[in-house]
């Protein structure tokens, strides 16, 4: 039998971890593998209904709408089979339904807060109603998904929604000087006109500049660095494989949205003020009686804590909470710890009050 | 809890004190630079350099633009704007049907539920109580409904009326 080689060995492990590092860098990883069917479509949205695990007389009566941000796909709530949140939740015994935006071409650059709270949301919860029956049903709004669902909740009261919970989200713009975006929209700086007048949505690219460049070390080495030291450990591999198909599959957010974010709440805080108009309506944030539950993440970059701190103060509803997870912004839900940290909060909070 | 054997494999490991100074150089530098784009310079740096990139492109980009809608005039052939103004009339056109597939959903409901005429007197009885029924059940439903009342077509609902009768 012939001796190997010195160094062999490590050549072989080496050889290993770098067939490793180009799979994970260049393969989308397999991601939104929970069952699931198509039951309604508009323009690119669709609303789907995750198939229940547990018969009808095991699960909650009010159905669980998740509603996500507009620049990224919504699939970070059913990330990778074993954390995913939407099978915690059907395994919890709840209806769930997720309402993704997709990714809106040329044509959709007018589109607004407007539309997507008055045209696309209550059609997609009339659905859901007549699917589910149920009369009641609850929302998750996460990031711009959190905006969406808070507008859509003022403006619509009676609508049948029961519970809203808000996870990390940006409605308040008050405190400038701790939101780094802010800074970076301001009219001195940045001129939203001439970025929309040239390319009609915002393009993904910049998004995603953006909110890497909030943390550019951490983002553009130190996330690389983690994948290359733990190139032997599949257990992290396989969970930055997922997290790097997501982060890096972002698509364009309307240019009429845009402008509104930009012009209406980074510049303005009008959701606050009490000053923000949606298609002639203004949204007082205390018509919103639903009960509410706010997470906050307490590392969170994109949208600090003072962000959402505020909102259960201006709501209407009399059944609030406000809860404060370790962990950023897309952590808390989607990280290592989520199904231990946050997941059974949420369950717990919307358990009681979804018989 | 942590693993003793992984732990021995880490301290016999030659490279893991460079490697514990990799990641305290690169904490200092995180905080370093995260101090630099929460500044107000590095908003006006990016903002100027933005500025910068649109100005210079977009000569271009008109020019590439008229060339493009030119050259498709000739070649007698829809324009990018021709496509836009087509998804935009068939978004539309999906509002009202789906509007229209909720009023006939509840159209097909009410028909379904409601019990056989037995008598000419009790005939009236039905359609009027399905007449209730649909506006008891629009009060529940969402609030689309005003919305979709000012984007679907009137005659929506006088069809609706007339299945009723």
């Amino acid at each position: 039998m012939s001796t190997l080689p010195v160094g062999s060995a490590e050549f072989t492990a080496m050889q290993d971890k770098l067939q490793t590092l180009s799979k994970v860098l260049t393969t989308q990883a397999a991601i939104a593998q929970t069952p699931k069917e198509l039951i309604w479509t508009l323009n690119k949205a669709k609303l789907y209904r995750y198939v229940p695990v547990l018969p009808k007389e095991k699960r909650h009566p009010v159905p669980l709408l998740l509603v996500f941000a507009l620049m990224n796909r919504p699939y970070i709530l059913d990330l990778r089979p074993g954390h995913s949140f939407v099978e915690f939740m059907i395994h919890h015994g709840y209806d769930v339904y997720l309402l993704d935006w997709g990714a809106p071409g040329i044509e959709d650059k007018n589109l607004k807060f407007d539309d997507y709270t008055l045209d696309y949301m209550p059609r997609a919860i009339r659905k859901l109603k007549a699917v589910s029956g149920a009369t009641e049903f609850s929302l998750l709004g996460w990031c711009i998904g959190a905006i969406l669902t808070t507008i859509y909740s003022a403006l619509r009261p009676d609508d049948g929604l029961r519970n809203l919970i808000l996870l990390t989200a940006p409605l308040d713009f008050s405190k400038k000087e701790n939101i780094t975006f802010a800074r970076w929209v301001d009219e001195r700086y940045f001129d939203v006109d001439k970025v929309l007048a040239t390319f009609g949505n915002m393009p993904p690219e910049m998004i995603e500049y953006g909110a890497r460049a909030l943390k550019p070390v951490e983002n553009y080495v130190g996330n690389y660095l983690r994948l290359w030291d733990n190139l032997d450990n599949p257990q992290v591999i396989q969970a930055w494989h997922a997290m790097n198909t997501w982060v890096t599959d972002n698509i364009p957010l309307a240019g009429g949205v845009f402008r509104q974010l930009i012009v209406d709440l980074y510049r303005n805080d009008r959701l606050m003020q009490g000053t923000l108009m949606i298609r002639g309506e203004r949204v007082d944030l205390s018509r919103l009686r639903a009960n509410l539950l706010t997470v906050i993440a307490e590392a969170d970059h994109i949208t600090p804590p003072c962000q959402s701190e505020s909102v259960n103060s201006k709501v209407g509803s009399t059944d609030k909470t406000l809860m404060r997870i370790p962990g950023g912004h897309i952590g808390i839900m989607a990280g290592s710890g989520a199904s231990k940290r946050t997941w059974p909060h949420i369950d717990e909070w919307l358990a009681s009050r979804s018989e | 809890m942590s693993d003793p054997q992984a732990e021995s494999k880490k301290a016999a490991d030659p490279l893991e004190q460079w490697r514990q100074l990799r990641d305290a150089y690169i904490d200092i530098w995180a905080k370093a630079t995260g101090e630099v784009v929460n500044s107000e310079a590095y908003a006006e740096a990016s903002g100027t350099m933005l500025e910068t990139y649109l100005a210079a492109s977009s000569p271009f980009r008109d020019a590439q633009k008229k060339l493009m809608v030119s050259a498709l005039e000739q070649l007698n052939m829809p324009s990018r704007a021709d496509f836009v103004s087509l998804a935009e009339r068939l978004a539309n056109l999906e509002l009202l049907l789906d509007d229209m597939d909720a009023k006939l959903s509840q159209i097909y409901q009410l028909a379904t539920a409601a019990p056989p005429p037995a008598l000419p007197k009790a005939e009236s009885e039905p359609s009027h109580s399905a007449f209730k029924a649909e506006s008891e059940d629009s009060r529940h439903a969402p609030k689309a409904e005003p919305e979709a009342k000012s984007a679907a077509p009137r005659k929506t609902g006088k069809i609706a009326k007339k299945v009723s009768k």
